[in-house]
C-alpha cells in the first residue's frame, strides 16, 4: 500500500497515525512524496469535478489521491463518491480503478461469509451501502 | 446561446480533460437515484423528536432574539 504524504497530514487522530506508523515500521505501507506531474492533474481533477454543480464535490488531497493512482495505476481505496463517478466518464481516468469498502470487502471475503462481515462493517462505521451496491454484488 | 453541455465542454478542454458524455449521462441517471436513496435513508433514520424540539428553541430563540433587537 502507499500514502500519498498529502493524504497522511490530513491525518489527525493519534491512534490512526500510529496504526501508519506501525504499518510503516512493518513495511507494509509506503509513504509517497508529493509529485509535480500528480499535482498537475489533481489540480485539473479537482477545477472540473467541483465546477459541475451535478457531481459530489472532491476536496484537494482526495484529487491528488485520484490523480496518483491514475499516475501509478495502482487502485485508490476511498469510501467517497466522487473519485468512483469521476472514473466512470473522464477519458484520462479510463482504466483507473477506486475502490471502497463494499468492494474491499467482496474482494476478501466468499460470498457466503460476505453478508456477515458487511453487517459487521455497517455497525462498526455507520457506513452504509445502497441496495443498487449490494446488488452488484448479488447480495440482494 | 450556448447550451449547459456546451459550456461544460468548453470548460473541460480548456482544462485538458474530455468527458465521454454517453458515460456522463448514464452515472448521472445512476446518481440521482442514488443520492434519492441516501436523502430517504436520512430521513427514516433521523431523531425527529430531537430535531422538532431543536427547531422549536432555535424559533423561540429566534423570536427572543428579534424582540430584544426591537
Amino acid at each position: 500500500m502507499i500514502l500519498p504524504i498529502v493524504i497522511f497530514v490530513e491525518i489527525k487522530r493519534e491512534p490512526a497515525r500510529s496504526f501508519i506508523w506501525y504499518l510503516l515500521a512493518t513495511k507494509r505501507l509506503l509513504l509517497a512524496p508529493r509529485i509535480d506531474l500528480v499535482d498537475s492533474l489533481a489540480l485539473k481533477l479537482y477545477e472540473i469535478i467541483n465546477s459541475d454543480p451535478n457531481l459530489p464535490s472532491i476536496d484537494p488531497p482526495e484529487a491528488y489521491a485520484l490523480a496518483f493512482a491514475k499516475y501509478t495505476g495502482l487502485p485508490l481505496l476511498t469510501d467517497n463518491a466522487s473519485p468512483k463517478i469521476a472514473t466512470a466518464f473522464l477519458e484520462e481516468l479510463h482504466g483507473t480503478e477506486v475502490y471502497d469498502s463494499l468492494d474491499v470487502l467482496a474482494l476478501l471475503y466468499s460470498r457466503r461469509k460476505l453478508r456477515t462481515k458487511i453487517r459487521t462493517f455497517i455497525e462498526d462505521t455507520g457506513i452504509e451501502f445502497s441496495r443498487r451496491r449490494l446488488r452488484e454484488y448479488g447480495l440482494l | 446561446m450556448v447550451s449547459y453541455r456546451e459550456k461544460l465542454e468548453r470548460m473541460h478542454k480548456g482544462v485538458g480533460l474530455t468527458i465521454d458524455w454517453k458515460k456522463y449521462r448514464k452515472v448521472m441517471k445512476v446518481l440521482r437515484s442514488e443520492l434519492e436513496w441516501a436523502r430517504e435513508f436520512r430521513r427514516s433514520r433521523a431523531d425527529w423528536s430531537y430535531i422538532e424540539s431543536s427547531s422549536h428553541r432555535f424559533k423561540r430563540d429566534l423570536s427572543l432574539g428579534m424582540r430584544l433587537a426591537y
